[in-house]
Formats: structure tokens, sequence, C-alpha cells
């Protein structure tokens, strides 16, 4: 499933829809890592942890646009081949 | 407005249906208007005294079941309805922080507590949970 939001076309984005954005490819993450879960597999789930941390402090921290932005156009499960 | 308690056995999605009906204190005072009381442009008068429902059909008062008000076409009658929908995570929470709890329990006040010693699997259902409880909200936000 692909979850990645390609939020940097937006030239202007809002900092609502970034917000937006990434709690929508959060949940989806979190049901594709439920699915992965339920067939026995246990993905590295720790980029879903810091987008949820993320979306609880996100308004108090610097330079906040570029760090959404990474989580935003990041998938949360690296595939190394 | 008093708040209300909802009594849930389990955690979900619930539509809450409001029901507003006029006092049996306004009833009779409108009835004692007689050809100028309001009663006469409904077609079904519903009134409450707070733990009965009655209706007022024919000249007469009569107790009614709750079912009756809830399936009635609200128009032309006293009865104001809205549904809301209210969403239940706190059993999830409780969960949260019973899991919580087993990890804190089982790190006790050890010194050389270290991360690897904690059973691994707890920590995993924990990170479940928590990640459920904030995609739920994140889901009801959007709908």
């Amino acid at each position: 499933m692909d979850c990645v939001c390609h939020n940097i076309l937006n030239l202007c984005p809002q900092d609502a829809d970034v917000i937006h954005n990434l709690k929508n490819k959060t949940s989806c993450e979190y049901l594709d890592l439920l699915k992965k879960v339920e067939k026995g597999y246990r993905p590295d789930y720790e980029f879903i942890l810091e987008e949820i941390s993320l979306l609880g402090i996100h308004n108090k921290i610097d330079k906040r646009e570029f760090v959404l932005q990474y989580y935003l156009n990041n998938p949360w499960e690296t595939v190394i081949s | 407005m008093e708040p209300i308690t909802l009594p849930v056995k389990f955690d979900g999605w619930f539509k809450v249906q409001h029901i507003i009906l006029p006092t049996e204190e306004w009833f009779e005072r409108e009835l004692a208007k007689g050809d100028t009381s309001i009663i006469r442009l409904y077609t079904g008068v519903y009134f409450s005294n707070g733990k009965n429902i009655f209706k007022y059909y024919n000249n007469e008062v009569t107790t009614v079941e709750l079912s009756e008000i809830v399936e009635r076409n609200t128009e032309g009658t006293t009865i104001s309805r809205c549904s809301q929908d209210y969403v239940s995570i706190c059993f999830l929470r409780k969960c949260y922080i019973n899991l919580c709890q087993q990890i804190f329990n089982a790190r006790a006040f050890d010194k050389c507590w270290n991360k690897n010693k904690i059973d691994s699997e707890l920590i995993f259902k924990r990170d479940m949970v928590w990640m459920a409880i904030n995609v739920i909200k994140y889901m009801v936000e959007f709908n």
C-alpha cells in the first residue's frame, strides 16, 4: 500500500492541510501495519510512532514545515533492496 | 444544559438521539388558554413530567412509551429530535494505562534496568494501543 503523500508538489501548502495530510498518511500507515501484524510480521513501526508524536507537538517546534514535509514525503517502512 | 452520562459497556461509535418534549406545566398553561392555545396547531401533542411521557389526543391524556416517541414522525408534533454521534475509546485508554502499569511493575525500582529486560511483547502491545488511540482520533476528526 502506498501511503506517501506527495504534498511537496503543492508550492505553498497551508499548515492545516499539511497536518490533515499527515494525519491521513499516519492512519493509512497504521492500517497497513495492522495488516502486516495480523499476518505474523513484526515490522519496525518507529516511524509511525514519531509521526504521531510530531502531530501532538507540531505547533511547539521551530521550522516545523521542514520536519512535517520530511514525514509527509517518506514512507514508514524502508525497503532495503 | 445538564451533562449526560452515557452508560457504554464497550468502545465504539454511538448515535445518540436527543428528544426534547414540552413540560407538563407548559401543557396545562396552554390548555387553560382555550381557543387561543397553541395546542390546536399540533397534530400530536406530547409532553413530559420528567418521569413519564404523555400524549394529548381527543381531549384525553394518555401515557405513551418512549418507543412511540422515537419512531414517530416529528412533523406537526411537539417533539423535537436531534441525533449526535459519540465515539467512546475509554476502554482502549484503560487498556493502554494497564499496559503502562504492567511495564512499570516489570521495571520496578531496579537500578540495573534496561530496555531489553522488559518484556518486548508488552511494549509492542502498548505501542499498538497508543497508535490505535491516536489514529481513531484522526479518523473521528475526518468523520
